[in-house]
């Protein structure tokens, strides 16, 4: 291709072309060249995490560090658990988170919604920036 | 195939304890068959739920403690410093 190119412009060097001519012939070059293959770039993929962490630390006087790390495995196996309490329990579980302000039907979660809850729980990310450097975080690794 | 944890590691201050708790899993065997028979019994009695929800729960429950292994508890405070893991 750039054989082609330099013949081009030695012809108009020769004055074999004119200005206008090399234009045209470079331009129809540019055309029929193609263009270079593309390689699929494939993003690498995600691991997914393991574990919840949750770290508080707490600057009360002395300072104090809590670092606990749960297996998502574990609060899958607990969430599927929960999926098999008894229809007459609902209520009262119900009655329950009422009382403490929360106004939810936990009849109506149904096993697929607990998986897909625990599957974006890999996504949350908690931080609490307590004034007195106090500090919350959750996240999933 | 899943095991319960077999090994806990616990930390207190500079003091390191490694607690064989695959010593235990009889024990749970036969926890987990007592809880067995006692729901087959009440099954039996009550009707209200069939052999395949108890067995699920119990399915459930071991898959609960098998899944605990990794757990990991850290407490640092100053004066004292605590460890606990499920291996």
């Amino acid at each position: 291709m750039l054989d082609e190119r330099r013949r081009i412009l030695n012809m108009l060097a020769e004055g074999k072309i004119s200005a206008s001519d090399a234009d045209g012939l470079l331009a129809a070059m540019a055309d029929t060249e193609t263009p270079p293959p593309v390689t699929e770039v494939k993003p690498a993929a995600s691991k997914s995490p393991k574990y919840l962490r949750v770290q508080v630390e707490e600057h009360d006087g002395d300072r104090s560090h809590v670092n606990i790390r749960i297996p998502l495995t574990l609060i899958r196996a607990g969430v599927r658990l929960t999926a098999l309490l008894p229809a007459g329990l609902h209520d009262q579980i119900n009655k329950a988170l009422k009382e403490s302000g929360v106004d939810f039907d936990i009849s109506k979660v149904k096993r697929e919604n607990l998986e897909e809850l625990v599957e974006h729980l890999a996504e949350l990310t908690v931080d609490v920036d307590g004034g007195n450097g106090d500090k919350v975080r959750i996240y999933c690794e | 195939m899943k095991l319960p944890p077999a090994l806990a590691r616990f930390d207190y201050r500079t003091h390191r304890f490694w607690l064989p708790i695959f010593l235990l899993w009889p024990l749970m065997l036969l926890l987990f068959a007592l809880i067995f028979f006692a729901g087959a019994i009440s099954l039996a009695l009550t009707q209200k739920s069939s052999v395949q929800d108890l067995d699920r729960f119990l399915s459930g429950l071991y898959a609960m403690i098998c899944a605990s292994r990794g757990t990991q508890i850290d407490v640092d405070a100053s004066d004292r410093c605590i460890s606990l893991t499920l291996r």
